[in-house]
């Protein structure tokens, strides 16, 4: 009896199981590929949320940071505080569209792409000759060079140095286009915390990383948080350097923004959908108004 | 401690050390007092915190107005809100019912042991389904079932949520066309999953202290076991399954970390099962980070909010009945005696569906949990590497090794403190109180309230107290002081527990002795005691590991650690947040959850050792 | 035979819970019960018969039998796990043992009470409604009609006719006993099967359960399981005399006090040993 009802529980829920994933794999037939109808945002504190908001501009030239003044996203935008849903999501989803770093996308390229803006690819010559528009700076923010303790200072110098510049190319971003010098070990030893933007997170890691075998008796602490936290964290001197992935704000005082590196934003589709290119209008249409983006 | 005979050392007869005595009976209370000073320590901080926002923006358009973004100084919560009751309260319907009639059948029907019955005449067949059987008998399903639901309790919120943005969105992604699958729907199912191990577990325990009596006595009366179940045992047990309930709105009003990635994070009002919301705990979590100013009281007053609704929550809980108060649709009779024919005809049809229910809500769950814990398994499994292992730590990198030590030195800091004052508190309650006074009734309320206050709330506290006003940076030590207030309560109300089970008898014996309370407390109970404490420990140890929301804004997020107790490091849970926020890591997030598993299911192990140890000597 | 079986044949399609013919003179029959937990054999060859409207006691140290026996009677002993019984057990003609059994009817016409009163969380009237209830009883009126017939039958109607909203579980000891005899009575069972009913009471509240088995066993037929050989003594008209699992001797309860045959019972009820 009990047996006969166990089984009979089973495969009622494999029986469950089976219709809601029968269900589950009906795609919609209207929207096989052909529309983007779901955009991904960042948080607020994102700087590469904030570089977007100020890059995308509708026809008429109203950026988003202005219309959203205004009014909120569409309901079809939704917002994560990660790069990692971004990919997720979007690999996910042959119908939805984000924005990250250019630097992440290579590791991912087996589940997402880089769709054209405008017609540009993002390519390092393209953001360095200024057609592709969508790039932002990466900086490293900081009260005054002078508060700087000696190993920071150093620190800086080893990422504005042939070295740390070369790093950053490697890393899949853009190198600062001024002199630079070779860096020579300090031997100098203590600790650094820095502390800020998750887009420049891993290439910071990497700068680190190098640093810290050139000089063995120096710690280093990176944390994410956003853009945001590093503005904060290097206002309040919680840390050493805050990480920022966009221009400071004219409210956002007291603090530097040295740049290290320029990085594209790349508009990302999963893998598998045919969308090639879009244009600024449309994005600033989907996020605002929610207006599908035929993939032609 | 000097190290004298006890035995002789009780038979001196020594005059009561009345200071000795009376201080030590003032540092348990203070130790007890605690749990006070803390809920006031918190909704203290955190309604300071908010008053800016209060004050600027005005209490009425705060609560009540529509629209948040802060960039331009909107600061409205209402959608969250009616987000965060929404999805509290699908998702305790939805894991409450199936988790009520899954804990049903665990109680009652689930069989110990699985047995294949064979009727044929095939004497091989016979004696292979005989050694099946014996292997088989060696399992006890009960307890197994039992012990993954606990399991899936220890599991920290962060890989449930690893799981819902993996799983659960995708799923519903499918049933949605394809179309984001996030929202309240998501953020529901993923919150049912969460708060079914907790309520299944607390009816079970509700039903198994019902008195095995009352279903004899029904059985008796001719009803079947589906009617005992169902009319007798389970209204038994509604204090119990009431407590479970509220128990489980607190924890889905107050859980951030697993939300964050299923939610769509929109401060929009729902408007389907698919409508990316936001809920006063992702609010905090995504933007705490870096407001500052108005944002950051806007964001504390929305803690303080949320810290509102969850007392609410908690209080309510005083106020379940404990047991049958009498009166309600029955009167007294008329005398009158006809001596008709009553025609009595056999039910209990509804009663067998529901049984049936019980047995599908029960075989969905353990599906549901194979599922999570094949996925945690097989997925650590597959991204196994042995360099994030056995690696030393690299700041570009995550590792395990710094990961590692932050958390062993956050669980010794953390214990090394919460222990002694929880064990205190739990004598003062025990030992001192007198059962069932005013002082007990207070502070019992305040432990219980205290854990009910979301972690996040706990993150946001311990940010205000540590960083802000004695400017102490992110540190583990730092994460340590502001879980000792998280695993406070726990410690109590365990240690209490086996105190109390230690027999008045035994100090009985000892003041017979003539020993003072102080050493009759210190060499008799607390040793007898000393299983129950070390369970409580576990338990604390489990929570501190399985801990996110309150660390990441007062230990950090940093990949490495060099030992020191005062750097930023990053705890286990904290680093499976990190990578797998970052996106750029999956691999290493999938291992840390699968690693989380394994500390889970070992301290699980342990706590089932050592109770089944207790059980055995109280037996003997 | 055949004749006997066909009749509560037809009646079973009327209504499953009457299936039982108590119209002839004995309302149990175990003939030849073995009864076994797992390997250890409990009851060895039991044979025994129990007349209607008649007290029957069983006596006996612990760990004799006779509460397992008791519960073999209306199938409680179902609950045990590795439970197993071997032998005849005829009640109001039918073999309670039989493959076809329906639990609940055996239930509802065997009643029981156990040895710690178990009233239900519930107010007075709803615990003994509660059976009534469960039988498909919905009507107001019929149900004020079993609650008040069942107290009066338990001598409690007086006593608690103002208190039928009240909890059951804040009566003394003794009330929450005679309650769950009430509640036994309210399905009308032809058998009423009690396990040391008295053994948890003090004096007086033993008193008024035997003064009230005395009532009625005008209307049921009681087997009773006691400790108390006074009180087998004082209220029973069968007494049976059980032994590490064996029925040592069944007779009146005269015979049984004042000549016992056997050397055993002789023994155990002058006290020199048990």
């Amino acid at each position: 009896m009990k047996g006969k009802l166990l089984a009979l529980g089973l495969t009622a829920v494999v029986a469950t199981v089976g219709i809601c994933g029968a269900v589950g794999c009906t795609q919609d037939p209207e929207l096989e590929g052909n529309y983007i109808t779901t955009a991904i945002a960042r948080e607020s504190g994102s700087g590469t949320r904030g570089a977007f908001d100020e890059l995308v501009v509708s026809a008429d030239g109203v950026a988003l940071e202005d219309a959203l003044a205004e009014q909120d996203f569409a309901g079809c935008v939704s917002e994560t505080s990660s790069t990692a849903a971004v990919i997720t999501e979007v690999a996910a989803s042959t119908s939805a569209l984000g924005y990250i770093s250019l630097g992440s996308v290579a590791e991912n390229a087996s589940r997402i792409k880089a769709v054209n803006v405008e017609g540009v690819e993002p390519t390092t010559e393209n953001i360095l000759s200024g057609d592709y528009v969508l790039s932002r700076p990466f900086n490293v923010l900081y009260q005054s060079y002078d508060g700087l303790s000696d190993v920071a200072k150093d620190f800086l110098s080893f990422i504005l140095s042939v070295q740390g510049q070369t790093i950053i190319e490697d890393e899949g971003y853009i190198q600062l286009t001024d002199e630079k010098v070779e860096y020579t070990a300090s031997g100098l030893t203590g600790n650094i915390e820095i502390s800020g933007s998750t887009s420049v997170q891993p290439v910071m890691n990497t700068l680190a990383a190098a640093y810290m075998q050139l000089n063995s008796g120096v710690h280093i602490t990176v944390e994410g948080g956003g853009s945001g936290v590093g503005i904060t964290d290097a206002q309040n001197g919680n840390v050493d350097f805050g990480m920022a992935s966009r221009d400071l704000h004219d409210d956002e005082t007291g603090i530097v923004a040295h740049k290290i590196a320029d990085d594209g934003i790349a508009v990302v589709v999963s893998a598998s959908c045919p969308l090639t290119n879009v244009t600024l209008d449309q994005l600033f249409n989907l996020y605002m108004n929610g207006t599908a983006i035929e993939a032609v | 401690m000097k190290n004298a005979n006890a035995a002789a050392a009780a038979d001196t007869r020594r005059a009561p050390l009345n200071f000795k005595e009376g201080f030590a009976k003032f540092l348990f209370f203070v130790c007890a007092c605690l749990s006070i000073i803390a809920v006031f320590g918190i909704v203290g901080f955190v309604l300071y915190g908010s008053v800016p926002a209060f004050r600027d923006i005005g209490v009425f358009q705060f609560i009540f107005g529509t629209s948040w973004n802060p960039n331009y100084d909107r600061y409205g919560i209402l959608p969250m809100i009616v987000n965060s009751l929404i999805v509290t309260l699908f998702s305790v319907l939805l894991g409450g019912i199936v988790g009520i009639f899954t804990a049903v059948f665990l109680a009652f029907w689930c069989p110990d042991k699985i047995h294949i019955n064979y009727r044929g005449n095939d004497p091989k067949r016979a004696q292979r389904i005989e050694k099946i059987n014996r292997v088989l008998h060696k399992i006890n399903l009960r307890t197994i079932f039992d012990q993954i639901i606990k399991l899936l309790a220890g599991i920290p919120s962060i890989v449930y949520g690893l799981f819902g943005l993996e799983i659960i969105v995708q799923m519903l992604s499918g049933m949605n066309g394809g179309r984001d699958g996030k929202g309240i729907l998501a953020c529901s199912l993923l919150l049912a999953i969460m708060v079914l191990p907790t309520v299944t577990s607390l009816v079970k325990n509700a039903l198994e202290a019902v008195p095995e009596s009352y279903l004899e006595g029904a059985l008796a009366l001719g009803n079947s076991k589906a009617q005992a179940v169902f009319c007798v045992v389970l209204p038994a047990a509604r204090s119990g399954i009431i407590s479970a309930l509220i128990l489980a709105l607190g924890r889905a009003v107050g859980e951030a970390m697993a939300v964050i990635w299923v939610s769509g994070n929109r401060a929009l009002f729902p408007s389907g099962l698919f409508s990316n919301i936001r809920t006063m705990t992702t609010n905090i979590v995504m933007e705490m980070g870096y407001a500052t100013g108005l944002h950051q009281s806007a964001l504390l007053a929305t803690g303080f909010v949320l810290l509102v609704f969850v007392l609410i929550i908690t209080l309510s809980m005083n106020f379940v009945p404990k047991e049958y108060r009498g009166g309600k649709g029955t009167r007294a009779l008329l005398d009158n005696t006809g001596e008709r024919e009553i025609p009595f005809r056999k039910q209990g049809a509804l009663q067998d569906v529901l049984f049936g229910i019980s047995v599908f809500f029960a075989a969905l769950v353990a599906l549901i949990l194979a599922i999570i814990i094949f996925y945690i398994v097989i997925n650590g499994i597959v991204n196994f590497s042995v360099s994030f292992i056995t690696s030393a730590q690299a700041i570009d990198v995550p590792t395990l090794m710094p990961s590692l030590l932050a958390t062993l030195e956050l669980v010794g800091i953390t214990l090394a403190i919460a222990l002694p004052l929880g064990i205190c508190a739990a004598i003062f309650l025990n030992e001192y109180a007198k059962p069932g006074s005013k002082v007990i009734k207070v502070i019992r309320t305040f432990i219980d309230t205290l854990s009910g206050v979301p972690s996040i709330v706990f993150g946001l506290f311990g940010m205000m107290l540590f960083r802000n006003t004695l400017g102490m940076g992110r540190s583990v030590l730092v994460g340590a002081l502001t879980l000792v207030i998280v695993v406070l309560p726990t410690i109590i109300r365990s240690t209490e527990e086996s105190l109390h089970a230690v027999p008045m008898s035994l100090r009985e014996a000892s003041y017979g002795l003539g020993a003072s309370k102080v050493r009759t407390i210190f060499r008799i109970v607390l040793p007898s005691a000393i299983p129950g404490i070390a369970t409580a420990a576990i338990l604390a140890i489990g929570r501190i590991i399985g801990e996110s929301a309150a660390l990441v804004f007062t230990m950090g997020t940093a990949f490495t650690f060099y030992g020191d107790p005062s750097g930023a490091g990053s705890s286990l849970a904290v680093l499976l947040y990190t990578c797998a926020n970052e996106g750029l890591h999956m691999g290493e997030a999938y291992m840390t959850a699968f690693i989380l598993l394994i500390f889970a299911f070992v301290l699980n192990i342990i706590v089932y050792l050592i109770q089944r140890g207790v059980r055995k000597k109280r037996m003997n | 035979m055949e004749n006997e079986k066909k009749n509560p044949n037809e009646k079973q399609k009327k209504n499953p819970l009457e299936i039982f013919d108590f119209s002839g003179e004995n309302a149990i029959e175990v003939k030849d019960v073995d009864l076994y937990y797992g390997d250890f054999q409990a009851l060895k060859k039991i044979n025994m018969v129990v007349p209607k409207y008649e007290i029957t006691a069983m006596i006996g140290p612990s760990g004799c039998g006779k509460s397992t026996l008791l519960k073999t009677l209306n199938r409680m002993n179902d609950l045990v796990e590795g439970c197993r019984v071997e032998g005849l057990i005829t009640i109001g003609n039918r073999n309670i043992y039989g493959k076809d059994m329906d639990l609940s009817a055996l239930r509802k016409n065997v009643g029981m009470v156990f040895q710690k009163p178990n009233p239900f969380p519930m107010s007075v009237y709803d615990n003994i409604a509660y059976g009534p209830r469960t039988f498909g009883i919905k009507k107001r009126s019929q149900l004020d009609e079993i609650v008040e017939r069942s107290l009066r039958q338990a001598a409690m109607w007086d006593e608690l006719k103002d208190r039928l909203n009240k909890s059951a579980i804040g009566l003394s000891g003794g009330q929450q006993q005679r309650l769950c005899i009430a509640r036994a009575l309210s399905v009308q069972p032809e058998i009423l099967l009690m396990d040391e009913p008295t053994s948890a009471l003090d004096p007086i509240s033993t008193g008024k359960i035997e003064e009230l088995c005395a009532e009625l066993k005008k209307d049921v037929t009681i087997v009773m399981v006691t400790h108390n050989m006074q009180q087998a003594a004082r209220i029973s008209d069968k007494t049976g005399f059980f032994l590490l699992g064996e029925l040592i001797e069944f007779g009146t309860t005269d015979d049984i006090f004042t000549s016992p045959k056997r050397p055993e019972t002789e023994r155990y009820i002058t006290g020199r040993f048990g």
